[in-house]
């Protein structure tokens, strides 16, 4: 199978896993100078709807990049991505980003990351060779 | 203006097609080795992982927008892949407001992101996200 520009489509995107435990939520926060206490303080979280720590949302996300990458030997050609963030990880967690081909045609992906259990914390999908038109075209672009 | 010093960015803040700030992030050895920590190594030597694109993203963002409200919830995420960057190149982001709307009871508001290296873009993003305030 390949997409529009000939590159090589496998129906499955290698998965890739870690355990996002407080060493790697913590060097997240300094990798991104996110340190909202809902994702390092236990106090702090207890005192939340999530009742503990919850990870970065972004550090999943990027685990279904990696997941491409490695699948790919690199990011192909004009690679975008539209996700939500449907359920918040607790710090701990161990996580499994991975994909499946949706569409040959169009080189869309359904791409997931989820827990241990198999419950979804981010979902949606990754395009190959072809970007769709984003809005952004950064606020001073004409 | 707000001055972001001196208060905490609301939603009635936000002014779609306003550029909110600029930031630089360096893709240097002490970053790579933080994404190391998380991640693992990467197979090429050199290479900057993708990935690592998007925490550029949301160090931007996030230092453009500060102080917030807490309670915000970051829902949902698109990216658009351009040029590769390599370690040692320097980013330049432009953080905007896209939109914003209330969907019920809830304010959304859309924000860009553009991370270009020189001239060439690198990655552009949209961050929707629910603020609390």
């Amino acid at each position: 199978m390949e997409t529009p520009n000939g590159a090589a489509l496998p129906r499955e995107l290698v998965a890739v896993s870690l355990v996002a435990g407080p060493h790697e939520v913590a060097r997240y926060a300094e990798l991104t100078a996110d340190f909202n206490p809902i994702h390092l303080d236990p106090a702090f979280a207890a005192g939340t709807t999530f009742g503990r720590p919850i990870i970065h949302g972004t550090l999943g996300l990027n685990l279904v990049i990696e997941a491409i990458e490695r699948t790919f030997g690199g990011l192909p050609d004009d690679v975008s991505v539209e996700v939500r963030f449907v359920k918040p990880v607790p710090v701990g967690s161990a996580i499994r980003a991975g994909g499946y081909l949706r569409s040959l045609e169009a080189g869309t992906y359904e791409i997931y990351v989820e827990t241990a259990s198999g419950e979804r914390a981010v979902e949606g999908t990754c395009t190959i060779g072809r970007a769709p038109e984003h809005r952004n075209k950064g606020a001073n672009a004409t | 203006m707000t001055d972001a010093a001196a208060r905490v960015w609301v939603f009635d803040d936000f002014r779609p097609g306003e550029p909110l700030g600029r930031h630089a992030i360096a893709l240097d050895e002490a970053r790579l080795a933080t994404w190391r920590a998380i991640y693992g190594a990467s197979a090429e030597e050199g290479h900057v992982p993708s990935g690592m694109l998007v925490a550029a993203m949301m160090e931007a963002y996030l230092m453009a927008i500060r102080p917030r409200p807490p309670g915000n919830v970051h829902a949902a995420q698109t990216l658009a892949f351009g040029a590769p960057a390599k370690a040692g190149d320097r980013l330049d982001a432009e953080v905007s407001c896209l939109w914003k709307e209330m969907r019920r009871t809830r304010c959304w508001v859309g924000f860009g992101v553009v991370l270009r290296d020189g001239g060439r873009c690198v990655l552009t993003g949209e961050i929707s996200a629910i603020w609390s305030r």
